[in-house]
């Protein structure tokens, strides 16, 4: 991935801090705006991905409409990402009560944030925070070049970048997974009459637990694995202080298990990966446990100083694991999904025949060819999808917008509902014309509706759609597709090489 | 002495992640343009403890003259002691 900078300051430092990444040469600062609008300039003509469009308040004189109208512009015309920060003026700024920086400040972010709300291409971060945490300001390289930062303050801007460009990439961690005495609560419930309360000790755990509820409204997923009775545990959920109540944990693990097995049948009744997982405990001897038996697992140290946990949760936990650009509704909606899928799993466990069983669901597919609505859903897939994937190719919203204006190629999606649950858009097909036959460059279902027949119906679709061509199957091997290692052979498709498939018309 | 060398060798080569000897002089690696020398100064600054002023800044402009700009700074630092 290649950087590059536009700023009205001088922010080529960053570049000594961001070391991982490749650089194009920088807008010069004085012609930031001017770079913006001439489709010449080297913003527009250079190789990079990604443009760092960083804006110094206290430098800056253009009128801020007219700029995001030219940056609109910009992202109409390329397909980079363009990274933009919270305006934050320096704090020895001329306050004479008047407060006009202050207003011109908060005006400014509220177009900022609006206008990044409004553009997936678009990813802001917060330098008001930074400012507040850090002392990220240091005048003395201002007066000869142009240098506004501190050591610190760029160290801490350049690890806000690669945070977003992260967390753009790969998306988030999907569950979390706690224990519960001495981490949801003080004290061991059953033994000690337990601290959770608004004053004391008691307040920290009371705030832990609303910050824990607040990620899951933003679509994570929570459960609880701890060595307690159960009656016990449900005491402590029920408590008239606690914050999280037992429906809010779409798994609950309590038992005297230990805690590695609880945590692989967690994930094996999710069908995930290990690799979503992020797994909070107290105790050091658990989390060495599970960090060494199951390396896939995330497993943050826990704060030695109790005091420390709400911030500690926030800076090592939540920045590092769960961060996220943007909602989709899938994302608000994975709860129910799951709850859903668990549903299902007892339907079948209480013994119904296979194919009974799935009429019973009254699976409804639809399929969207070409349509552009769900692009951010699309790339979102090929990012997350391992299991059910053929060929395991990521890609970003760009890409797939490029295979949208593509002739040659073909994007199928499929929207899943049943009785239980509508699980959203959660298959994805691109089909490329290669003239002499029909490649199928990407295969992929949510794990969410295996065994299901979906695969099935969306061979019905492609041989409706292809009819009269030859079509080629790819499979590309991975550590986590195996189980689709045959799927062609299982369709009709005859082998050509070790991981190619043709069906022949 | 030697020590102080060593610590100006081992900031420099990690900070432009090249080969640093006492011998090199800006300019001498791509990475150490007058922008790396002004970023270099702030992690030279950071692990001492000290600030310089930036025009003594930009005339430090090797190895060597880093490392004697750190020394007279130490004599200083001892006078004002005394």
């Amino acid at each position: 991935m290649k950087l590059q900078i536009a700023s009205n300051i001088n922010m080529d430092s960053l570049r000594y801090y961001l070391k991982e990444y490749s650089f194009e040469k920088s807008c010069s600062y004085g012609n930031y705006v001017i770079d913006l609008v001439d489709k010449n300039s080297i913003l527009y003509k250079s190789n990079s991905d990604v443009v760092i469009f960083f804006i110094d308040m206290d430098e800056f004189n253009e009128d801020i409409d007219g700029v995001l109208s030219h940056l609109e512009r910009f992202l109409q015309n390329t397909n980079k990402i363009v990274i933009l920060n919270t305006l934050c003026s320096s704090p020895f700024y001329i306050d004479t009560f008047l407060h006009q920086t202050l207003k011109k400040e908060i005006q400014y972010n509220n177009k900022l944030l609006e206008f990044a709300k409004k553009h997936q291409n678009v990813l802001l971060f917060d330098l008001l925070k930074l400012s507040k945490k850090y002392n990220i300001f240091d005048d003395r390289y201002w007066y000869t070049a142009r240098i506004k930062f501190s050591k610190i303050g760029f160290e801490v801007i350049a690890d806000e970048i690669k945070r977003l460009l992260k967390a753009y990439k790969y998306g988030s961690k999907k569950v979390l997974i706690l224990d519960m005495d001495n981490t949801l609560w003080g004290g061991v419930i059953g033994e000690d009459e337990i601290k959770l309360a608004n004053d004391g000790i008691g307040k920290i755990f009371l705030d832990f637990q609303k910050k824990i509820k607040k990620l899951k409204e933003f679509g994570i997923l929570l459960s609880v694995c701890s060595k307690n009775n159960y009656d016990d545990a449900m005491q402590g959920l029920e408590h008239p202080n606690s914050i999280l109540k037992e429906n809010d944990f779409i798994v609950k693990k309590i038992n005297w298990n230990d805690k590695v097995s609880n945590i692989k049948s967690i994930a094996n009744e999710l069908n995930l990966g290990l690799n979503s997982f992020v797994f909070i405990d107290d105790s050091p001897v658990e989390r060495e446990l599970v960090k060494t038996v199951l390396p896939e697992v995330e497993v943050p140290e826990f704060p030695k100083d109790i005091y420390n946990l709400n911030r500690w949760f926030v800076e090592s936990v939540v920045e590092r694991y769960f961060s996220k650009i943007s909602l989709t509704k899938e994302d608000i909606k994975k709860q129910e999904q799951y709850e859903a899928k668990l549903k299902r799993d007892a339907l079948m466990k209480n013994g119904i025949d296979y194919e009974d069983f799935l009429k019973s669901l009254d699976i409804k597919l639809t399929f969207y060819i070409n349509d552009d609505r769900f692009v951010q859903r699309y790339a979102q897939m090929t990012q997350k999808t391992n299991q059910f994937n053929l060929t395991t190719k990521r890609y970003t919203i760009n890409d797939i917008k490029n295979f949208l204006q593509d002739a040659k190629t073909t994007i199928i999606a499929v929207e899943y509902k049943d009785k239980f649950a509508n699980e959203g858009i959660i298959g994805l097909v691109i089909l490329i014309d290669k003239a002499e036959f029909i490649e199928i460059d990407t295969f992929l279902l949510s794990c969410r509706v295996l065994k299901r027949n979906v695969e099935k119906a969306i061979f019905k679709k492609i041989d409706e759609l292809f009819g009269d061509k030859d079509i080629i199957g790819i499979y590309k091997p991975t550590k986590k597709n195996m189980q689709v290692k045959d799927l062609y052979l299982q369709f009709g498709f005859e082998k050509i090489d070790e991981n190619k498939f043709i069906k022949r018309r | 002495m030697e020590s102080l060398r060593k610590k100006v060798i081992d900031i420099a080569s990690t900070f432009f992640g090249k080969k640093i000897t006492y011998d090199t002089e800006m300019g001498d690696i791509d990475e150490w343009d007058s922008l790396g020398h002004i970023n270099l100064f702030m992690a030279i600054e950071e692990e001492f403890g000290k600030k310089f002023p930036p025009d003594k800044v930009i005339e430090a402009d090797s190895i060597e003259k880093i490392v004697n700009l750190l020394i007279e700074q130490q004599e200083k630092d001892a006078d004002e002691n005394r």
